[in-house]
């Protein structure tokens, strides 16, 4: 496991930078595209506004005009009708050369407007205005009767003339209110539009404003995190670093412990031994998967776990159980471990493992064979099974438990085995004060450390002179 | 079409329909006689209330044999001096001028520089344009 | 007859003169509401004094509903008649339509 100053921070700057920004540059173009885009909009539309008014007013100038040929008409032949001078029916040939003229442009305008009911009275005007001079008027002029009757008739046709253009002009009136309406609404969209615009580029760069605030508020949280973290390593460094072994006549033992890099003091790798009772004396070790200040405290919490239990539970079996439980419902990551119990007395092992790699014992003639192991790792499921298993000792032997970088050095796990089977037999003829050490300068002699390391070694005595413990060396 | 005495005599009942008729035939024949512009619209201007004063008051008092007439004279000399008259069977009634009524006269007098009104026989209202150019 | 919706617009076009009293009486009288009026009158031809006493009387009218009346004329003879019976300071009169809009709006807001 490589310890806590090699861990890795997530840079959250440079991904989570780059988004914001992004999206404020698009949202500014987006509108400045909307802004240049609803100005033309808005010119196109006033133009166009003014531009249909002054078509219905033009339209309207041309059908009073009309309208005013009928009465000129009217009026030359009026006058005429009283004072047969010629003079007097000049207004009437005015009238008589114009009114067409009049006609044909308002039927143009009127057509182009596309007002249908409009077109109907117009062509109802121009049939009442060919009827009056036919019916009323060649008849006066033709003739130096007076005609009041027809007179009086021609009155009602140009009354009728006169509704028809009112009712033209009316119909205009009222398109062109639908016009100013209209555009109206198209500069209220188009205004709504630059304000909402308007709006969205406040709130664009209020919003990138915040994020840019939040993130440095987040960079500095990080930085002041990795401090934290790092002062912590430190103090749990030296809360446990002392592992003081238990000096007991019949029985000795020895620690080590490698980290994998030079900075790193403490990882995931642990190692106990603990005298529960005064036959009774706990062994364990453990390995956690993961890296930094997580895998120290889930190691600092299985550690616990397991003294506290083996000091309520006889067996091994039992204890990584309850421990495992613990574990599982606290979210830990996994933890490969054995813990065993030897009763001083009886020089019985007994043990469980719990997916870690199987304890060494070198017999006291001399040859190192591996134990049982097995079963899941600590963490994986509540329901696990574990099973201890007895292993009679006898004086002279000697007990190696180590965590897989001892044997993973190389990429065959079989040499690593054999590597380690060879340097515990080597050690335990030598008879040597520190076999932990002992067995790890063998093994690292022309080996690199990948990972770490951690050694505890139990000697039985051969007699009851005494064996001598060792204290840990980091 | 276009007729051009040198006088323009036209007599018609003393309605208010036929007004414009005489108003425009005065009006032709000035533009025949080479009155135009500003001075064109307000001798016409002049003579349409001098018909319409007529019309309104001229007859107000007569009784009902008297015949309501209209009579418009105009004649242009060589000059180009216009002498135009008006001429109604009624008595002329000097009005005080009313809030809100009798602009006629005031718009008469605004406008012909020259002007007459002889009561001696009916009423006759004489107004002198020099032609402008 | 309106083309604002604020203002109400009446537009008399032709000759307005002794011979269409009744037309123009009438036309004058149909629009009395609340709104301030836009005499539209830049398609008259001819006007007389008669025709003047019908729109005094509407003004008048106006006036005492505190409505302000606008006129718009566009003929020289009318604009002279209007000078030669001393009236030019009585009537709001302009040449544009826009103009007297504006105005109209304006005494509005007041």
């Amino acid at each position: 496991m490589a310890g806590i100053l090699a861990t890795e921070r997530t840079v959250s700057g440079r991904a989570g930078q780059l988004a914001p920004l992004a999206m404020t540059l698009g949202i500014m173009l987006l509108v400045v595209a909307t802004l240049i885009a609803g100005g033309f909009l808005l010119r196109a539309t006033v133009s166009k506004a003014f531009n249909d008014a002054e078509r219905i007013r033009l339209a309207r100038t041309h059908v009073a005009m009309m309208f005013a040929q009928q009465l000129n008409e009217e009026t030359g032949l009026r006058g005429y009708a009283v004072v047969r001078l010629p003079i007097m029916l000049e207004p009437y040939y005015g009238g008589r050369a114009n009114l067409p003229l009049y006609f044909r442009r308002v039927r143009a305008d009127l057509t182009k407007l596309d007002i249908p009911s409009t077109l109907t009275a117009l062509r109802d005007a121009g049939r009442t205005n060919y009827r009056w001079v036919h019916e009323i008027a060649f008849p006066i002029i033709r003739s130096r009767a007076r005609h009041t009757t027809l007179e009086l008739r021609g009155k009602v046709y140009v009354d009728r003339f006169r509704a028809d253009t009112n009712a033209i002009d009316r119909a205009l009136a009222a398109r062109t209110v639908a016009v100013n309406t209209r555009a109206q609404g198209a500069l209220l969209w188009i205004g709504g539009f630059a304000v909402a615009a308007v709006v969205a580029v406040i709130l664009a760069a209020t919003v990138f404003t915040i994020q840019q605030y939040r993130l440095g508020i987040r960079l500095e949280h990080e930085r002041t995190a990795y401090e934290t973290e790092k002062r912590i390593a430190d103090i749990l460094q030296d809360a446990f670093g002392e592992r003081l072994l238990p000096s007991l006549p019949s029985v000795g033992f020895s620690a080590t412990y490698v980290p994998a890099t030079e900075q790193a003091k403490i990882g995931g790798d642990w190692y106990d031994a603990l005298q529960l009772s005064e036959d009774r004396v706990l062994v364990a070790i453990g390995d956690v998967t993961g890296h930094g200040i997580d895998a120290v405290v889930a190691m600092n919490k299985a550690r616990q776990l397991l003294i506290g239990y083996a000091l309520i539970d006889a067996t091994p079996a039992g204890v990584l159980e309850r421990v495992n439980v613990d574990l599982v419902r606290g979210k830990s990551p996994l933890i490969t471990a054995i813990c065993g119990i030897i009763n001083t007395r009886t020089r019985e092992f007994a043990y469980a493992c719990a997916g870690h790699p199987p304890p060494v014992v070198v017999e006291p003639q001399g040859h190192a064979k591996l134990l049982d192991f097995g079963s899941l790792p600590l963490g994986v499921a509540v329901k696990t099974d574990y099973h201890t298993s007895r292993v009679q000792l006898l004086p002279g032997a000697m007990l190696v438990l180590y965590t897989d970088g001892l044997i993973e050095h190389s990429r065959d796990l079989a040499l690593g085995e054999a590597a380690l089977l060879e340097a515990a037999e080597a050690v335990a003829a030598l008879a040597a004060p520190d076999p932990a050490a002992e067995i790890r300068d063998r093994i690292f002699r022309d080996r690199k450390v990948s990972d770490d390391v951690a050694i505890l070694t139990v000697r039985f005595a051969e007699n009851s002179a005494g064996a001598t413990s060792t204290r840990r060396i980091a | 079409m276009k007729q051009q005495p040198s006088v323009l005599r036209l007599r018609c009942p003393a309605q208010s329909r036929f007004v414009a008729s005489l108003r425009h035939a005065l009006a032709s024949f000035l533009r025949a006689h080479d009155f135009s512009g500003q001075q064109l619209d307000d001798v016409t201007t002049a003579a349409g209330e001098a018909l319409a004063n007529i019309v309104e008051h001229a007859y107000a008092a007569a009784s009902a044999e008297v015949e309501r007439f209209i009579s418009l004279r105009a004649n242009v000399d060589a000059k180009g001096t216009l002498a135009l008259e008006v001429y109604d069977g009624g008595k002329f009634v000097q009005r005080r001028p009313v809030p809100g009524r009798g602009f006629g006269l005031r718009i008469i007098r605004a406008i012909a520089g020259r002007m007459t009104i002889d009561t001696s026989d009916g009423t006759r209202l004489r107004m002198i344009f020099e032609r402008k150019r | 007859m309106s083309e604002s919706n604020l203002v109400k617009t009446v537009r008399l076009s032709g000759e307005l003169e002794i011979g269409r009293k009744d037309e123009i009486r009438r036309a004058l009288a149909a629009s009395t509401d609340g709104a301030p009026v836009l005499l539209d009158l830049s398609d008259v031809t001819y006007a007389d004094s008669i025709a003047l006493t019908e729109l005094l009387r509407f003004c008048a009218e106006a006036e005492r509903e505190s409505r302000p009346v606008a006129l718009v004329i566009q003929t020289p003879q009318f604009a002279r008649l209007i000078q030669y019976a001393g009236l030019a300071t009585v009537f709001k009169v302009f040449e544009h339509p826009t103009d007297a809009l504006a105005y109209l709006t304006e005494r509005l807001r007041q």
